[in-house]
């Protein structure tokens, strides 16, 4: 008996992977803090600062603004509103991806066509996060992922694009995509842990699908860093072969590298001015 | 928290996660996630699904304790090894009846944990799993507790709602059977 016992023992060295237990630690501890917020009315969790309106809902302008559209158009907004609120699979879904497309086809400027797709990459980011607590929506779970790693794809080209037109401007987009990209890395991540017991059966489909877009996120990184790293060094030479605007304060020599974006809005803001 | 020294910790721990503490269930996270997955790995097949159980136990756990006033009876311990207990049930249920299929990678999976050991060695560790998975479910609890978990009897019968000398005929009945079982092999 006592050699059996030993060999039991020997299963005592099973041990889970390091890495898999911390990042599970972090999603169960998120998960849970998650639960402990009071619930919200559903809405997108990435709010867009570009496409952010409620600055034009001052006071002043709000009941002006308010009569105008119910006489208008109150159907019609109502629709519109419900649509945008929708997820893949809803009736109404098809009126969101073809009022994207519209809008799309007529904007020209690139660094707004590059922002627009990145919009739209953040809405297939954010329809994914609810839709993975849906397991009756499966099929629409990973459309959605292929939806995202297409638009991870027009996000690329827009912002090559971009940067043959406007390099100061590619780059500004660039950091700004390169604060949006951990948020994607993150949902998807996350995505891929809750799957497990969501979707047992469904698993590892999903899971290439995932990992797929994850690497386009990785694609799209590699080259806005690049664009990132061009402009500064552009402006780095810029300020060598100027120096008699050196007497500048230091911390604005080196456009790109001097901050961090920490938040969307003030770049975005200034972009469109 | 490397290791939950006493039970007195455990209970003061357990306290703090029923108040809605998300660092105290943090701490009891860290000593008991390998031992839960170790548990539930050596019961199911897949390395995936073991991995999926686990996280869905501490899931689980959370939110039975976050339901309303609740008088705990049991350690935290044996709350969790129920609660991963009836998830494997369930899945088994639930593969019989929807026919998920998820392949068995125990043996690769014992090959990446043994790297360094003799060929010799990771055979006869494959064939004690393989007799454990043979025997009867509550025996393979109670072997995996008893001399892989090394927890007491007392501790034991807790989880399994039990007497003490109830567990003691299994453990013995048990180790019976994998003898068996290995034999056969």
């Amino acid at each position: 008996m006592d050699v059996i016992i030993r060999k039991i023992k020997n299963l005592q060295r099973i041990r889970p992977n390091t890495s898999w237990l911390e990042r599970q630690r972090s999603f169960l501890l998120s998960e849970i803090a998650r639960s402990q917020e009071p619930v919200k009315e559903r809405r997108p969790f990435l709010v867009f600062p570009l496409f952010n309106f409620s600055k034009i809902f001052r006071p002043a302008f709000a009941v002006a603004f308010s009569v105008i559209v119910l006489v208008s158009s109150l159907g019609t907004i109502g629709l519109i509103s419900a649509a945008q609120n929708s997820l893949p699979g809803d009736t109404l879904y098809s009126l969101k991806t073809v009022m994207e497309k519209t809008q799309f086809s007529f904007t020209a400027d690139p660094a707004n066509r590059t922002m627009l797709s990145m919009k739209f990459a953040t809405q297939r980011i954010d329809e994914f996060s609810q839709l993975i607590d849906k397991p009756e929506k499966k099929a629409d779970i990973q459309k959605t992922v292929k939806k995202f790693t297409e638009q991870m794809t027009t996000v690329r080209e827009e912002i090559n694009n971009l940067k043959e037109k406007n390099a100061q401007k590619a780059a500004e987009v660039a950091k700004l995509i390169n604060a949006q990209a951990p948020v994607y890395e993150e949902t998807l991540v996350r995505g891929t842990e809750k799957l497990g017991y969501i979707l047992p059966g469904e698993k590892e489909s999903l899971k290439q699908d995932i990992n797929q877009a994850l690497e386009e996120v990785n694609k799209t990184k590699e080259i806005t860093n690049e664009i990132v790293g061009e402009e500064s060094s552009t402006s780095q030479e810029n300020i060598q072969q100027a120096p008699e605007q050196s007497s500048k304060p230091e911390e604005n020599l080196v456009p790109g590298t001097e901050e961090k974006v920490e938040s969307q809005s003030m770049p975005f803001e200034n972009i469109n001015k | 928290m490397a290791k939950v020294e006493t039970i007195d910790k455990e209970k003061e721990l357990l306290s703090r996660v029923v108040s809605g503490d998300k660092d105290a269930f943090g701490q009891l996270y860290d000593f008991y996630a390998p031992r839960i997955f170790r548990f539930i790995r050596l019961k199911v097949g897949s390395q995936v699904l073991a991995e999926d159980l686990s996280s869905e136990s501490f899931l689980r756990i959370w939110e039975y304790l976050q339901e309303g006033e609740r008088e705990i009876e049991d350690s935290f311990q044996a709350l969790l090894y129920k609660i991963a207990r009836n998830l494997i049930v369930d899945y088994y249920k639930r593969k019989s009846s929807q026919e998920i299929l998820i392949d068995d990678d125990f043996k690769e999976f014992l090959e990446g944990q043994l790297i360094s050991d003799e060929t010799r060695l990771k055979e006869d560790t494959e064939a004690v799993h393989r007799a454990l998975v043979g025997i009867k479910e509550e025996y393979q609890d109670v072997i995996i507790w008893y001399y892989i978990d090394e927890l007491s009897v007392p501790q034991i019968s807790k989880i399994m709602g039990k007497s003490q000398g109830a567990v003691r005929v299994l453990i013995h009945r048990g180790l019976k059977a994998l003898k068996e079982h290995l034999e056969e092999m």
